[in-house]
């Protein structure tokens, strides 16, 4: 040893380390630094550096979802073909932006189509109309992007809700695959038995369950509900849970709801819009059940849906007035929730039950509770679809396949370390697949004893009250409650300091502009012609008159009026 | 240096420019001019000033940079004249921490601020133990002044800026003026109000408009505190529909024009007032040593403004060891786990690396373009170098996120330059971004080198018959090495922690750069801010190790670093 340490190399080596040991310690600190990330990297990514094929998938899921079934296909796929994948992840947002980002895509993708390859002129004309479901059957640029295989890129649109697929499969962005090997209708023909009323049903309790021409299927249910903060519930002098979706208009909640952009996010807009219908049948029971009723069953339906928008509405408007504010992305409703910052949010189901699980203490209680307010939501679904010019249309279906299979299903809804269930998190979803629930399959499942296709009798969801006005729903209540939150919010404020004067109130809920008439003519005629000028200048009027109207409210409650 | 290459150096500088930083921004304010028939209209510009929320916007921009300006400006001074004039224990320690918050991400400390002034918060926990608060009405701060937050935290990330800049004045003040004044029987308040300020109001103002257009134009925090009526996260709003939209574009012009008037006022008016009292220092300033009591003070004072300034960073720090953060000052049960799950995350690893090589490829890019500038600009007579020089020094007055849209608009396809996007890899892109977006800083270190290091040194080795070329390489270089390595490193690490270019140019998670893919983990359902802060915490653990590991080597030169 002390040879080898007097040792004329050695020496050197530690002369060399003597000169050197400032720079030496640095770069040895800054390798531990890196060291880290890199000794605790996942063991088998889905993003690897080789790879033979690669799967591109925009979704609004968490990362929670991305993670466990990105890892599960891949090892899936590496299982049967030998091939390693790159699942390539693009998520822009909540479902109501990637519905917005694929339409943008598309267009600017078939811009560069019709001008560099068709050799054609481009001019607002064509824009509109080449995404445009309702555009003339004989229009050129419809035809000729119906005609095409123009793609954004991407391959698969997994998750989010049945109204924005339903939208993207009519503007032509979703495609069904040529029936026999692709798409979704190539595994209708390889398992007939999925796409049947024992297994996913074309409809539930008047919910779309799946698209009848194979652009889209849904993949696993969903409700909507109210996730809550029991502290800040006690705080703020409330002793009971909330139980429907009017309680959250309480005055007592003010600047206490979590709730965020319905233009960003689809579960909240589905939340808003169950509101709405569950207004809408009570208008409709109430108009029924009066004894000198003389109307119609169409005129009975209509004036029920106009009462119940406005009701609902009213509602929105109300619980917005309590927002504390509204965020960006669905996700953090829960979690403004659990950390106290707010008592209650509108989200989707798994959120709330995944949050409540987060913080649940050892004796089993959490602060934070979830209902789904009885007769206020229908079950849905998220849906998946493989987009137009997709590049592997051959992976994409495998992938399908893959969500739809028993594999897919039981991640969704299985618990921790159950054969076939997820590795790290449970998803704490509910397989769409009605054939799937066997007893067996109940007691592996985190929200087995849920019951769905049972529960999902007690509301009837009816799409042709609200499927005119469902893009105005988005666009009002960005408008006039979350553009103008400062204002209403300020108003709410001043009318709850003053004892709820009755006519600041009625001036603050005036809702004639946004009434269903005009929601489902003028507003949605705009939204539908895609012009972003005449949109923002609606946006803007819209916008100014309500806030004028916010404004005025408050000044009269000021008043004591 | 030889006249044909300084020419070259011109030429290629003048290029890259036109390519990088005119075109984009051309290209970005193209489209917000173009009317559907391809005419020039002021139709969507104009609709931006209708809208009142735009209105808004853009006074809530002004607002916030006005209040951050000026809280910058309060904080800064008293430092840096405590720094300049006294001495005080721990005076050289002290000026090297009160820079920290240049270094931390404030987008990051906004995710600790938040959990800290949360209705259930640590703020609203001490103070309902010390019993100034009613437990079961605690105030929510930032449900009601979500403003206040952020121009607290762009304050207490900013404030650097104006310390370095008023320090720089204040060292270079010749003392024999103030000392004219005092012979004069001008007492100590009046001196400072009336022949020290005036004379170093250029220093204050070049910082001060430095500061003011990044917190008109900062994206990252106002985005972290859920706060859409700001001009910045309007634009950043509207990147996922931006066919067929004019009015992101229109945004971005009107937000260019008006920072770029800032810029300019702030030059016009006070950049080059009076600075004939200037010059160089003709005594030796001597700083009066405190009575140990005061010099204790003003160390407490210093230490006081560090501790505000790092405590959004603890908040951070805490919340990702925390299990549960909720109604207690401090966290109750502490982990680890959120630092093996973010740091094992997939995003992690590879945004690390993207990180590494976007902001290691544009130092280099920035570096090799600033020694260009500054040695033109410096050392030749030629035609225009003014011109070169203040080119150079424009991307600070450009927001990120316009000159971020202008690159976008650029590579669309279709475009010419759309073989920048390398596929989809938007290396190149971001490469240039970032060395374009700290340039400026480059340039100044190494324009100051230049400046520092006498001509006659090049001179004489080029008698002794080196070439030009060799004689820069052999000696001029050397000698600002310091310098560059500084401004190097100040390059390096705005670069590693850039959000608005980040944001925008990066939209796969395989390409997410560490701020990306820190805000993304943010979004995570149940541990997202804790994960988030975990990946903060590493990122400046690692940067705090690269800058204070360059400090240690290159040891006092490392007071050089910050001397814009």
């Amino acid at each position: 040893m002390k040879a080898l340490l007097q040792h004329p190399r050695t020496q050197a080596v530690l002369a060399w380390a003597q000169v050197w040991r400032k720079e030496l310690a640095v770069f040895f600190l800054m390798l531990a630094t890196l060291a880290g990330p890199f000794l605790l990297k996942p063991k088998q990514s889905t993003a690897p550096a080789r790879f033979d094929r690669r799967l591109v998938i925009i979704s609004p899921h968490h990362d929670r979802i991305r993670e466990e079934f990105g890892h599960a296909f891949a090892a899936h796929w590496k299982k049967t073909t030998g091939q390693t994948l790159f699942i390539d992840w693009r998520v822009p947002g909540g479902t109501s932006e990637i519905a917005m980002l694929i339409k943008s895509e598309a267009t600017a993708a078939f811009q560069y189509y019709w001008q560099s390859k068709l050799h054609q002129s481009w001019s607002p004309a064509v824009a509109q109309a080449c995404l445009n479901s309702k555009a003339a059957p004989d229009d050129a640029a419809r035809k000729a992007y119906l005609g095409s295989n123009v793609g954004t890129g991407i391959d698969v649109f997994f998750g989010g809700g049945a109204y924005d697929f339903e939208q993207q499969a009519k503007a032509g962005t979703l495609v069904a695959g040529d029936g026999e090997t692709t798409g979704l209708s190539g595994l209708a023909k390889k398992h007939p038995a999925w796409f049947s009323d024992a297994g996913i049903p074309e409809k539930l309790s008047g919910e779309p369950f799946r698209d009848s021409q194979g652009r889209w299927c849904g993949t696993c249910l969903s409700s909507s509900g109210i996730v809550f903060n029991r502290d800040v519930l006690r705080r703020i002098g409330i002793a009971t849970d909330p139980v429907a979706w009017d309680n959250l208009a309480d005055p007592r909640y003010y600047g206490q709801i979590a709730l965020s952009d319905p233009g960003k996010s689809g579960s909240v807009t589905k939340a808003l819009e169950m509101l709405i219908q569950q207004q809408m049948q009570i208008a409709y029971d109430r108009l029924k059940a009066a004894p000198k009723s003389k109307l119609a069953p169409d005129q009975l339906e209509a004036q029920a849906v106009a009462e119940g928008w406005n009701e609902g509405l009213r509602l929105i408007l109300r619980i917005s007035a309590n927002a504390r504010y509204f965020t960006d992305f669905s996700t953090k409703i829960p979690l403004e929730v659990a950390k106290g910052d707010a008592a209650a949010g509108m989200c989707i189901d798994f959120y709330g039950r995944s949050s409540e699980e987060d913080v649940r203490k050892a004796d089993g209680t959490s602060r934070v509770g979830f209902i789904a307010p009885l007769g206020g939501t229908s079950i849905s679904v998220d849906p998946i679809g493989m987009l137009r010019g997709a590049p592997d249309p051959e992976l994409a279906t495998a992938f399908m396949e893959f969500v739809l299979g028993d594999e897919g299903q039981k991640l969704w809804s299985f618990r921790v370390g159950e054969p076939g269930g997820p590795k790290a998190h449970a998803l704490r979803r509910l397989p769409v697949r009605h054939d799937l629930y066997t007893p067996e399959n109940i007691t592996r499942m985190s929200d087995g004893a849920e019951a769905p296709f049972e529960k999902a009798q007690a509301f009837t969801y009816h799409p042709e009250r609200t499927a005119a006005a469902f893009s105005a729903i988005r666009f009002i209540v960005r408008v006039i409650c979350v553009d103008s939150h400062d204002e209403l919010h300020a108003a709410w404020k001043t009318i709850i300091d003053n004892g709820m004067p009755e006519r600041a109130i009625k001036v603050l809920e005036d809702l004639t502009r946004v009434k269903h008439e005009a929601a489902t003519g003028n507003i949605a005629r705009i939204l539908a012609a895609r012009d972003k000028v005449q949109e923002t200048r609606l946006a803007r009027e819209l916008g100014d008159a309500f806030r004028n109207q916010f404004i005025k409210a408050g000044r009269m409650a000021g008043r004591g009026e | 240096m030889s006249k044909t290459l300084s020419l070259l150096i011109f030429l290629g500088m003048t290029a890259f420019f036109a390519c990088f930083f005119a075109y984009p921004i051309w290209a970005a304010l193209e489209s917000a001019f173009r009317g559907p028939d391809h005419q020039f209209t002021l139709e969507y510009v104009s609709e931006v000033f209708l809208n009142e929320l735009y209105r808004d916007g853009l006074w809530n921009s002004f607002i916030i940079a006005v209040w951050t300006t000026l809280g910058a400006l309060c904080l800064a001074l008293p430092l840096a004249v405590c720094y300049v004039r006294f001495a005080f224990p721990g005076r050289a320690l002290m000026n090297s921490l009160v820079l920290m918050p240049m270094i931390l991400p404030p987008f990051v400390g906004a995710i600790g601020i938040k959990t800290m002034l949360g209705q259930a918060g640590a703020l609203n926990s001490l103070l309902i133990n010390l019993g100034l608060m009613d437990a079961m009405h605690p105030t929510d701060w930032l449900g009601q002044h979500r403003m206040l937050g952020i121009i607290i935290m762009e304050v207490l990330h900013l404030y650097p800026i104006i310390y370095l800049n008023a320090a720089a004045a204040l060292s270079n003040l010749d003392p024999a003026l103030e000392e004219a004044a005092a012979n004069m029987g001008c007492n100590a308040w009046s001196r400072f109000w009336r022949v020290t300020l005036p004379l170093i109001m250029p220093g204050i103002f070049a910082g001060g408009t430095i500061v003011f257009v990044w917190s008109f134009t900062e994206m990252g925090v106002p985005l972290l505190f859920d706060y859409d009526r700001v001009t910045a996260v309007q634009i950043f709003r509207s990147i996922n529909d931006l066919s067929g939209n004019p009015f992101p574009y229109a945004l971005v012009a009107v937000m260019l024009v008006f920072s770029t008037l800032f810029y300019l006022t702030g030059k016009l008016f006070f950049g080059s007032a009076n600075s004939g009292g200037g010059g160089r220092a003709t005594t030796g300033r001597e700083t009066i040593p405190f009575p140990s009591g005061l010099g204790w003070v003003c160390t407490a004072f210093f230490a006081g403004v560090t501790f505000l300034a790092v405590l959004p960073h603890l908040g951070v720090v805490l919340l990702s060891v925390s299990k549960d953060w909720y109604g207690t000052v401090i966290p109750h049960t502490l982990t680890l786990e959120h630092y093996r799950n973010a740091l094992g995350h997939e995003l992690t690893l590879s945004s690390i690396a993207n990180s590494l090589k976007y902001s290691t490829l544009a130092m280099l890019v920035a570096l090799l373009l600033g020694i260009g500038v500054a040695y033109v600009s410096v050392r030749t007579r030629i035609w225009g170098r003014q011109i070169l020089d203040a080119m150079a020094m424009l991307p600070l007055a450009v927001p990120g996120i316009v000159l971020a849209f202008g690159y976008l608009a650029m590579t669309r396809e279709g475009q010419p330059f759309h073989w920048l996007m390398l596929g989809e890899d938007p290396l190149l892109l971001l490469v240039i971004a970032y060395a374009v977006r700290r340039l400026p800083y480059v340039v100044r270190s190494a324009a100051a080198g230049f400046q520092q290091v006498s001509p006659t040194l090049e001179e004489a080795a080029q008698n002794l018959g080196a070439r030009p070329e060799k004689a820069l390489w052999r000696i001029t270089l050397p000698l600002v090495a310091p310098n560059l390595v500084a401004g190097a490193l100040l390059a390096f690490s705005f670069a590693m922690l850039e959000v608005s270019d980040s944001m925008i140019l990066a939209q796969q998670a395989t390409y997410f750069p560490i701020t990306k893919a820190i805000y993304s983990l943010v979004l995570s359902l149940g541990s997202g801010p804790n994960l988030a802060s975990a990946l903060g915490v590493w990122a400046m653990i690692f940067l705090a190790v690269t800058i204070l590991g360059a400090g240690v080597i290159l040891g006092k030169k490392l007071g050089a670093l910050f001397r814009g």
